[in-house]
């Protein structure tokens, strides 16, 4: 555990000085002003385009900041052999994945925290504030943690750029194969039992999205979220074992 | 103790290591010598774990370095060493030397740096270290959690003469307390002026594993190496 502990200290150290900060409070200022800009310009739908436009672009600044940074700093590891100086050590490659998840994720999840902060004090000075925008939020770290584990997995046998679309295309199935499902068996039950095998091969990242619900102010059930944190749980588990085996037989 | 019996590696159809069986007793400074794509990287990469011999095996101290309890008596510096950048090399250090169960020192860390001498750099970002303060740190981080075993790849490359003297001393130092040092190294003067025994590889294949003297017989180690070399 200490070894672990030791890696993901590493890890969020160099990612956060790596000017990623500057990148977010950057991004923090210019997308308050734009999300009071338009919200003042969507008549009567103020409150409604400012948590949609709000959630929205926490999710997309996070995701962005999720995909290149774990593909960044795990092709670093690998191509720049800075992971000379770990593995010979007393330290299992299991211990290295993991290590590297938990900084990453912590890297990610202080990014999103950052924006988060920017945003409830926006809803604040507007008296919008809502309990539920923390819930669609916490959920998008959940989806983070898998999207780290995930990237981390592919990285350990793809090239980096690879590695970033191939997750790209993991993301993009797994936000579209709820619907992509439905339509399939509406228009023949062959193509809706493809789109299923497809479905249990992509994580259902809609899962982790209630960011509609909170928009539209529709109840979220509490089971629905304790799902979500399972499937992340789970999810992320598997990618991060997969992640270890190839890791164990990978020559550096 | 090490032994390596009957190491191969292949890549691409080919032997980078082919059938290595030596051994060394602990204490000795052992140079592994050979020309540019001769093996020597990738013996030391099978040695500390980096990479897996296609056959035969390597018992460090009795075990093998796949084992991570063997691992904590290893310490390695690589060739042309990456580290991160951000961190400074105090940091660095830190981080190195608490991946053993020894721990970390703060009293130990500064002498180390003091002993490689980059002590006044330690708090600065490594992304703006020269090339031999990087590799003065990439020595400090192998031999942090005073390991019984030492494995340096190139160790005295991209060093002014000041800095391979220095490291040399370093070397001499880890050897009177009884370390194992085993480096690899295209610059044969520096190899006999340290190293008690030599390997010689060339083509995969060891040439040559005894002590310095009896390999030069009379001559320069560099000549011989030459003359032994070109025998193939």
């Amino acid at each position: 555990m200490k070894n672990i502990f030791l890696i993901a200290k590493n890890t969020f150290r160099e990612t956060i000085r790596d000017r990623i900060l500057y990148g977010v409070l950057a991004f923090a200022i210019i997308f308050i002003v734009i999300l009071f800009f338009l919200s003042d310009a969507s008549l009567g739908e103020e409150r409604r385009v400012f948590t949609s436009v709000g959630l929205g672009g926490i999710y997309l600044f996070g995701t962005c900041i999720t995909i290149f940074l774990s593909a960044a700093m795990i092709a670093k590891e690998l191509d720049k052999k800075t992971l000379y100086f770990v593995v010979p050590r007393a330290v299992s490659r299991e211990q290295v994945i993991v290590g590297k998840f938990m900084g990453l994720l912590a890297s990610v999840a202080l990014s999103i925290f950052i924006l988060s902060l920017a945003y409830f004090a926006a809803l604040s000075a507007r008296a919008w504030f809502a309990w539920e925008n923390i819930l669609a939020l916490a959920l998008q770290i959940l989806e983070s943690a898998l999207l780290v584990g995930i990237i981390i997995f592919l990285s350990t046998f793809l090239r980096p750029m690879l590695a970033v679309l191939a997750s790209i295309v993991v993301l993009y199935a797994g936000h579209s194969m709820t619907t992509l499902a439905a339509m399939a068996e509406r228009m023949s039950p062959s193509l809706g039992d493809l789109a299923l095998l497809f479905s249990y091969v992509f994580p259902n990242l809609e899962k982790f999205n209630m960011r509609n619900d909170v928009i539209y102010g529709f109840p979220v059930p509490s089971a629905e979220i304790v799902f979500a944190f399972l499937y992340a749980a789970f999810g992320t588990a598997l990618a991060l074992l997969l992640a270890s085996l190839v890791f164990k037989k990978k020559e550096l | 103790m090490i032994e390596i019996k009957n190491l191969t590696k292949t890549y691409g159809g080919e032997r980078a290591v082919d059938s290595l069986s030596f051994s060394i007793e602990d204490g000795i400074v052992f140079g592994f010598l050979g020309a540019n794509g001769a093996g020597k990287t990738t013996t030391l990469k099978m040695l500390v774990g980096l990479a897996f011999p296609d056959e035969g095996t390597i018992a460090i101290g009795g075990g093998s370095p796949s084992e991570t309890s063997t691992r904590e008596k290893i310490g390695f510096a690589p060739e042309t060493p990456s580290f991160y950048d951000y961190l400074t090399g105090y940091e660095f250090l830190e981080f190195s030397a608490s991946l053993s169960s020894r721990g970390f020192s703060r009293r130990a860390a500064e002498a180390l740096l003091k002993e490689v001498g980059i002590f006044e750099a330690r708090g600065i970002s490594i992304r703006n270290y020269s090339k031999g303060m990087k590799q003065r740190l990439a020595f400090a981080a192998a031999i942090a959690h005073d390991p019984q075993f030492v494995f340096l790849d190139e160790p005295l490359d991209g060093l002014d003469p000041l800095g391979r003297k220095h490291m040399k001393g370093i070397i001499r130092n880890l050897k009177k307390r009884g370390k194992t040092v085993f480096f690899s190294s295209h610059i044969l003067f520096d190899a006999e002026e340290l190293c008690n025994e030599i390997g010689v590889i060339h083509k995969g294949k060891l040439l040559y594993a005894g002590e310095t003297k009896r390999f030069c017989d009379g001559k320069r180690l560099e000549e011989k190496f030459v003359e032994v070399v070109e025998k193939q």
